[in-house]
């Protein structure tokens, strides 16, 4: 056998996983060549170098990185499950929530806790299907917390501009009502919501709400609700505290 | 791996666990770029959750690979274009994108990987970094395992030509 | 178990008493919405039922016998109402001539005051601690209760609202009414409304509640709780609406605590 094709079985000779027959035939061969000998103490050594490199340690970054990834694919993933009971939607909401956080948790380090909080905390409020959903929950107290969450949103969110109107007009909690006319001041600067505003003012029964409505629209000067308001002024059966709060709040509209 | 395809995506982070590290140092050993390394890594693992479905039973670490070869592959086809403008024709393609990116003194060895061209490159540290054996090696490069064993040595001895120059030389 | 309680509704019915009670189980209902235009006492108890009577008026029991049921094991009664059951405008009366109507949905159980606010003289309900109350007392009603742990939604016109120990979350609204609230511990879980349009409202809180208040109202606040004032800016105080925002140990639940005109007191305890 000439060296070259005994050279070229070193390495698996090194290793032994070289059958007998083959392992033996290199053997034979190096007890009489010197070069071969040679080269197979440089291939032994030089394999030991090899072997003698580690493993490095990426950054938490990665970790992290991951992390995130996964609990948005998570995420998704469950709210394309989510059943149609708006009974199930606020356990459903906090078992991703948790899903994710123990995930999440499950591999960050103990450093990095406030970036679970924070990821968590991005889940929650940038979660608009799970606000909508919240907001036709059987308990009145959750839908004003879900009224409260619509603040996050930006008046180009039609759909949850459009179920605030939905609860200022139509919820038979009064306080929901109430949460949602001061929700709305936000979004006021558009037209849909000043329109509802100002409806709400002329037919909702709640003499809170009516309160309510008489200053906000003051406060945004809408000029419009000027009319309905003076004509509540003037009904007999309009309690005298609302005709007190329509006085105080008239002259700024004039 | 079947229950990835199947949407428990708890799974993934088990994988991670297992994989991560070994990831990140296939592509630093590639490299020599921490943070390079760093995000080709994360692209293994977003590549991984998206496509975890299509995943059809088999040879987990096989895939991963691949993955990651694919990446590493369409990383250095990237930064072709930018290697192509430089004027020193000399120094072969794999120097310049290793000594672009690092700041500390490389080590012989690293060196020297560097200087080996990718194909023989990868094989070395798939078998003697990952320890991936001949047979998986096969079935990440579509070849066979006899064929992977020759031109892992004839790697080696490449590398370890070049390893002694290097030292030799101080380079 | 329904035996027992058979043989007391048979009991307390032939054993006509001074009070006379209605009581029905409670078994798979998890709240209860109640309306009513009278006077509502609710009080806390470790039972599963529901215990329902009436104040006795004693002006007025003439009024009351004739409005009184008459049992099949009341023999001796001669009354053109015997074996029938009444039916008012809002449904028919199924708790033996209290005038209720109770229909059970699914876990919810509503329990509807059929009579007008002149006929009654106040009811009072004995009720499963931790179940979970919606009450609406009408224009005319009022609202007392002692002792819950569940979730309570609870409105009145010109009644006023009182509750004592209890955890919430608590959603109160009055429009005239004084509303007054003493929490046991306050409950985590979602927001505390409490809102009127023209009285006061008072409020009591363990001193070490988390909560994020915000207190909202044309009136005066006094507290002895140490809140952040309210910053000037120019325009909010010309209208005297005073926003108090402030955290309570660090946050925590929100609580909000509004009244269009009326003063509101806030109280540590």
């Amino acid at each position: 056998m000439d060296c070259k094709k005994i050279q070229e079985q070193f390495t698996r000779h090194l290793e032994s996983s070289l059958s007998e027959g083959a392992s033996s035939d290199v053997e034979k061969h190096l007890k009489s060549c010197s070069d071969c000998q040679k080269e197979l103490d440089e291939m032994k050594a030089f394999l030991l170098v090899l072997e003698s490199q580690e493993m490095e340690k990426p950054s938490s970054n990665l970790r992290m990185n991951f992390a995130r990834n996964l609990a948005v694919e998570i995420e998704e993933k469950e709210l394309k499950t989510i059943p149609l009971n708006p009974k199930q939607n606020w356990k459903l909401y906090l078992r991703v929530a948790a899903t994710v956080l123990l995930i999440v948790s499950a591999f960050l380090l103990g450093k990095q806790q406030a970036n679970i909080t924070r990821i968590a905390k991005n889940i929650q409020k940038g979660d608009k299907k799970e606000v909508l959903d919240l907001l036709k929950n059987n308990s009145a107290s959750k839908r004003i917390l879900a009224v409260y969450s619509a603040e996050k949103f930006t008046k180009k969110d039609t759909k949850i501009i459009q179920a605030l109107i939905n609860r200022l007009f139509f919820d038979k909690n009064t306080n929901v009502r109430l949460a949602a006319a001061e929700t709305l001041l936000k979004f006021s600067s558009e037209r849909m919501v000043r329109d509802a505003l100002i409806k709400s003012l002329e037919t909702d029964k709640s003499t809170a709400v009516q309160i309510e409505l008489i200053q906000i629209l003051s406060k945004i000067q809408e000029k419009r609700a000027l009319k309905p308001m003076e004509e509540m002024l003037k009904k007999e059966e309009t309690p005298q505290y609302v005709k007190q709060q329509l006085q105080l709040n008239l002259p700024s509209l004039l | 791996m079947v229950q990835i395809a199947n949407g428990k995506l708890e799974s993934l982070s088990i994988l991670f666990d297992r994989y991560h590290v070994r990831i990140y140092n296939f592509f630093n050993k590639m490299v020599h770029d921490k943070m390079l390394s760093e995000d080709l890594t994360q692209d293994v693992f977003v590549k991984i959750i998206k496509y975890k479905a299509s995943y059809k039973d088999g040879n987990f670490a096989a895939w991963i690979y691949t993955i990651a070869r694919n990446i590493f592959s369409n990383h250095y086809q990237k930064t072709k274009k930018e290697r192509s403008n430089l004027i020193d024709d000399e120094v072969t393609p794999e120097v310049i994108l290793a000594s672009k990116s690092n700041k500390e003194e490389l080590d012989y060895l690293q060196k020297a990987l560097l200087r080996l061209p990718i194909s023989d490159r990868e094989l070395i540290i798939m078998h003697r970094f990952q320890e991936i054996k001949y047979n998986q090696i096969a079935v990440i490069m579509g070849s066979t395992e006899n064929a992977i064993k020759v031109k892992v040595h004839r790697a080696i001895k490449k590398l370890k030509v070049i390893y002694f120059e290097t030292q030799k030389h101080g380079l | 178990m329904k035996k027992i309680y058979l043989l007391i509704l048979f009991v307390s019915t032939i054993v006509t008493a001074q009070k006379k009670e209605f009581k029905y189980a409670l078994t798979g209902v998890k709240k209860i919405v109640l309306e009513s235009s009278t006077q509502i006492i609710l009080k806390a108890a470790n039972i599963s039922a529901l215990t329902l009577s009436e104040n006795n008026d004693h002006h007025s029991e003439h009024f009351f016998q004739k409005d009184q049921d008459h049992h099949e094991h009341d023999e001796g009664r001669k009354d053109k109402r015997k074996g029938l059951t009444a039916i008012y405008p809002g449904g028919r009366d199924n708790t033996s001539g209290f005038g209720f109507s109770i229909i059970k949905e699914g876990t919810v159980l509503y329990v509807i005051d059929l009579k007008p606010n002149f006929k009654r003289h106040g009811i009072k309900l004995i009720l499963p601690k931790s179940i979970n109350l919606v009450i609406n007392a009408g224009r005319l009603g009022s609202i007392e209760m002692e002792g819950f742990t569940g979730e309570v939604e609870a409105s009145t016109n010109i009644g006023k609202i009182e509750m004592k120990n209890v955890t919430g979350p608590i959603t109160a609204n009055t429009s005239v009414g004084k509303i007054d609230i003493d929490f046991d511990k306050v409950s985590q879980t979602s927001p505390i409304t409490i809102s009127s349009s023209v009285s006061e409202i008072d409020v009591t809180l363990p001193t070490n509640t988390k909560a994020n208040l915000e207190i909202r109202t044309q009136g005066t606040v006094y507290t002895n709780f140490d809140l952040e004032m309210p910053k000037k800016k120019g325009l909010q105080n010309v209208s005297g609406r005073k926003n108090i925002v402030s955290k309570l140990n660090n946050g925590g639940v929100k609580i909000f605590i509004k009244s269009s005109m009326g003063n509101i007191y806030l109280r540590k305890k």
